[in-house]
């Protein structure tokens, strides 16, 4: 297998030598056909751009090759061995100097950015002129072929027809080596014809002396190729100028030659070297010019392609990008902005975003978090949209300035409908279930609710019933004062626990309000003390002062607390000992938090139930739900705060929670 | 108020030997509760004392005043029906009405068998601890006065000889003085001036109500049977 593929390997490489061997001998041969007869000499040489182009191309081994094809085009002129070996050796060096530059600079074959027609022309092209001229005209001196006094002349000569040559060959190679990228069409074809037409036929009339002597306006005639050239180095692709050049220059040396045309008239060595600076100044400014052309062409077509690639991700996603600028107005709309909101981007253009939100919102607060870094906010909100009320999320970003001040914003917005919708349900399922909680634990504590009733209702009748026998007694007239005093606060007393049970056990106002922990804290308490004096408990409270308001559904935090002040109760319900006491503490936590915690110095509560506490129906209670530590870790949880617990067993129970400061509390806060 | 005016004028004042106004001991760990019931008892003029514990009462209460107590079932501490346990202990006999806010069945039970009076239930019309109140009052009054009545024929025992004794013993047996002559060894003659000595230190007019009184006091308490 491997052998087949070096045989063919081998096939392959060994036709691209002969490829390069007939190449350059051909370009030899072009060569000796211009050879000054005098003075053994060359005039017109595209040898050594050939050499430059085809060992830059196929790579550095080539040089060899180019050297042996050297050798045997020269072999056999009266020259001898010597000289035509070291000619033979200058033409390898000399393609492979030069190749090794453009190696260097990395030069692109298609010639399509400047740098690279500089680096061709000033290093590629010179070098490998340079080197063969120069070593060509030592050996002819070396070789006794030529005097002393002519050989700086001999020299000059040499290197015009190579590096002119280079100029008109190499880019031709170079360019033909890569396919060329071109969308052709029925006006390109015709356009590209046209202008090939009038190369040729601009050649044949400047050098082919077609015109009358009167008409002719000898050599700035010359220069009516430079207005076609210039068209073809704006319209066409590099190794279309490149061909041109060359065509153009292969009319114009053939004529030239043959003495005809605006340079001949004096000697052909002069005709050439005239012929050759103009063709030297025609390739490079050509050359550039569409390189130059090309480097336009591509940047046009990366920003394009770049373009294309960023639309095709903006207009193609369901999320909504919105750009605006500093006031507000909508710069630029995603398609699916106008599907939403039923209006095409066009019409969005123009008008401010504050269009899209809810008429509501006044838009000024929540875009102030853009002003300050990282410049960016999110806001969500309700809106009418063609698909009913929707509820967009917007992420907005500030694009600044160079000054850090805001240019633009993008805003790009998602439908979080679903999630929202989402967020309700469980919301008013936690509700619905956290009620529940309640009515059961005022079941639970009914008895020892009716017995804190009981006090103040017996009181009242008692006093007042006293009341009534004493009324006709004017020298007990102080008494019935007090009486009738407190048969009023008992009925006040009364109507309190009423409304704390009441409130306790009704169903609606889930809505967070700013509230004061303490105050919480102090009317459960109020509302387990029943229970507590009922078992004998000691209930203590510690209230940290100058606490920051909590944004709080309030009866549901009651629930929690009922939930851990009864379970602490219970915990020590069932245990005889002195001081058995439950401790409410509540302080700042160093987030900013404000912390809860329920202490008992109970039994504690057994690894194994720790592990489950949180769980729903998980009960140490043998007529117990199991819901209330569930329901009240939700109900924290829905709050933003955590609900953990320590215990160890003989040392008691400690449950806390912590609940966020209110948008807006600051660390020192008034409490009441 | 007819009869509570009857009772604090009737005669038995005289028997009582500690010679003392009753009095309503309240027991409740709520003020207004403890104000309240005391403020009904003073409108019918009978003196109350208040505590808001089981063991501030205890300490000042030796059981020599006359009254009754109306004590709450919870209390701190030490509750109702342990404080009932504890008087009872210490031999202190007042009547006791229960007041519980708690309409505890099994506790009313506990305390009714265990000598309360009545078991109320918060809250409570005045009629019904009033009527409460002066039953306990009455009972105590009879009670001390049956004690004081017995304590008196006890003194009067003591100061009989053994002869004399020896004597009274043998009538409770119903024994004839010749039998009791008979048995004693000694006349018939000197029985009959036991007897009519036996008879006079007792207060007795006749042989019938000797025996009713001896028999009602503890020594002879047994005889009966």
């Amino acid at each position: 297998m491997t052998e087949t593929i070096r045989r063919w390997l081998n096939r392959r490489e060994l036709g691209l030598h002969l490829l390069v061997l007939a190449a350059y001998g051909a370009a030899v041969e072009v060569g000796l056909q211009f050879v000054l007869p005098q003075a053994n000499v060359s005039l017109v040489y595209p040898a050594t751009g050939v050499g430059l182009a085809l060992v830059y191309l196929l790579g550095a081994r080539f040089a060899v090759t180019v050297a042996v094809a050297a050798f045997a085009a020269r072999y056999g002129f009266e020259e001898g061995l010597a000289p035509t070996l070291a000619v033979a050796a200058s033409a390898g060096l000399a393609s492979a100097a030069g190749a090794a530059a453009l190696r260097r600079f990395d030069v692109r074959p298609q010639l399509d950015r400047l740098r690279d027609v500089v680096v061709v022309v000033a290093i590629g092209a010179l070098l490998s002129s340079v080197v063969s001229s120069g070593v060509g005209a030592a050996v002819m001196y070396t070789a006794g072929l030529t005097e002393w006094r002519g050989l700086g002349s001999l020299w000059w000569v040499c290197w015009v027809a190579e590096i002119v040559g280079a100029l008109v060959t190499a880019p031709v190679l170079l360019t033909w080596s890569r396919p060329g990228e071109r969308a052709w069409t029925r006006g390109r074809a015709f356009e590209l014809v046209f202008i090939a037409a009038a190369v040729v036929l601009t050649g044949w009339v400047v050098y082919a002396d077609v015109l009358p002597p009167g008409v002719a306006m000898a050599k700035p005639l010359s220069y009516v190729v430079f207005p076609i050239m210039i068209w073809a180095a704006t319209r066409c692709i590099s190794r279309e100028v490149a061909l041109l050049l060359f065509v153009h220059a292969a009319i114009a040396v053939a004529y030239t030659v043959s003495n005809q045309g605006p340079f001949a008239g004096g000697s052909l060595r002069e005709n050439l070297l005239s012929l050759h600076a103009h063709l030297a100044m025609l390739s490079i400014s050509v050359l550039m010019l569409q390189a130059a052309m090309g480097e336009r062409r591509n940047a046009e077509r990366a920003l394009r392609e770049s373009e294309a690639k960023y639309r095709l991700l903006v207009e193609n996603q369901t999320d909504l990008v919105v750009k605006m600028d500093r006031s507000g107005e909508i710069l630029f709309a995603s398609p699916s902005v106008g599907e939403l909101f039923g209006s095409s981007e066009k019409e969005l253009v123009g008008r401010p975003f504050k269009a899209l939100l809810p008429r509501a919102e006044t838009g000024a607060s929540p875009w102030a978090e853009l002003y300050q870094p990282p410049h960016a906010c999110y806001l969500e909100h309700p809106v009418q949209t063609l698909k009913g009320e929707r509820w967009l999320g917007w992420a907005a970003k500030a694009v600044l300035d160079a000054g850090g001040g805001i240019e633009a914003v993008v805003a790009v917005g998602r439908d979080v409908t679903a999630r929202r919708r989402a967020e309700a349900e469980s919301r008013q399922y936690l509700q619905e279930l956290a009620h529940v909680g309640r009515l059961s634990a005022m079941g639970e504590m009914a008895a020892g609710l009716a017995h804190e009733l009981n006090q103040p209702l017996c009181a009242i009748m008692t006093f007042s019933q006293a009341t009534l026998r004493l009324l006709d007694r004017p020298e007990r007239q102080q008494e019935l004062r007090h009486a009738i005093e407190r048969t009023a606060a008992n009925a006040d007393r009364a109507g309190e626990i009423i409304r704390q049970m009441r409130s306790f056990v009704r169903k609606d106002d889930p809505a967070a309000v700013e509230a004061d922990i303490n105050d919480m804290v102090r009317e459960v308490v109020e509302l387990t003390a029943a229970e507590a004096n009922h078992n004998e408990i000691q209930v203590k409270t510690s209230l940290a002062a100058g606490l920051p308001r909590v944004s709080a559904a309030t009866i549901q935090i009651h629930q929690v607390l009922v939930n851990l002040i009864r379970n602490a109760i219970e915990a020590l319900a069932g245990i005889e000992h002195e001081g058995r006491r439950v401790e409410i503490r509540t302080r700042r936590l160093a987030g900013g938090q404000v912390e809860v915690s329920v202490a008992d110095n109970g039994p504690g509560i057994p690894e194994t139930l720790r592990q489950e506490l949180f769980e729903p129906f998980v009960s140490s209670k043998d007529n117990g739900m199991g819901l209330g530590l569930s329901i009240s870790r939700s109900i924290i949880q829905a709050h933003g705060g955590e609900l953990q617990v320590e215990s160890s067993a003989g040392q008691g129970t400690v449950f806390r929670f912590d609940l966020p400061p209110a948008a807006g509390e600051q660390s020192v806060s008034a409490t009441s | 108020m007819a009869t509570v005016l009857s009772f604090r004028r009737s005669e038995d004042r005289r028997r009582m030997p500690q010679d003392q106004e009753p009095c309503v001991f309240v027991v409740d760990d709520e003020e207004d509760v403890r104000d309240a019931i005391s403020l009904l008892v003073s409108s019918v003029g009978l003196n109350a004392e208040t505590y808001a514990t089981a063991r501030a009462f205890l300490e000042a209460c030796d059981g020599s005043r006359p009254g009754c107590v109306i004590l709450d079932v919870r209390l701190p501490g030490m509750n109702g029906l342990e404080a009932q346990r504890a008087l009872r202990e210490r031999g202190v006999q007042l009547p006791i009405i229960f007041i519980s806010g708690h309409g505890d069945i099994p506790m009313a039970v506990r305390a009714v068998q265990n000598g309360a009076l009545d078991f109320l239930e918060k809250p409570f019309r005045d009629d019904a601890l009033l009527d409460c109140v002066n039953r306990a009052i009455e009972l105590d009054r009879e009670a001390r006065a049956q004690e004081s009545a017995r304590q008196d024929i006890e003194a009067k025992l003591e100061t009989l000889t053994p002869r004399e004794v020896d004597v009274l013993e043998r009538l409770i047996d119903g024994k004839v003085n010749k039998i009791i002559a008979r048995e004693l060894d000694v006349s018939t003659r000197t029985v009959e001036i036991h007897r009519a000595r036996v008879l006079h230190k007792m207060g007795a007019d006749n042989v019938s109500q000797l025996v009713r009184l001896t028999l009602s006091t503890e020594r002879y308490r047994d005889r009966l049977r």
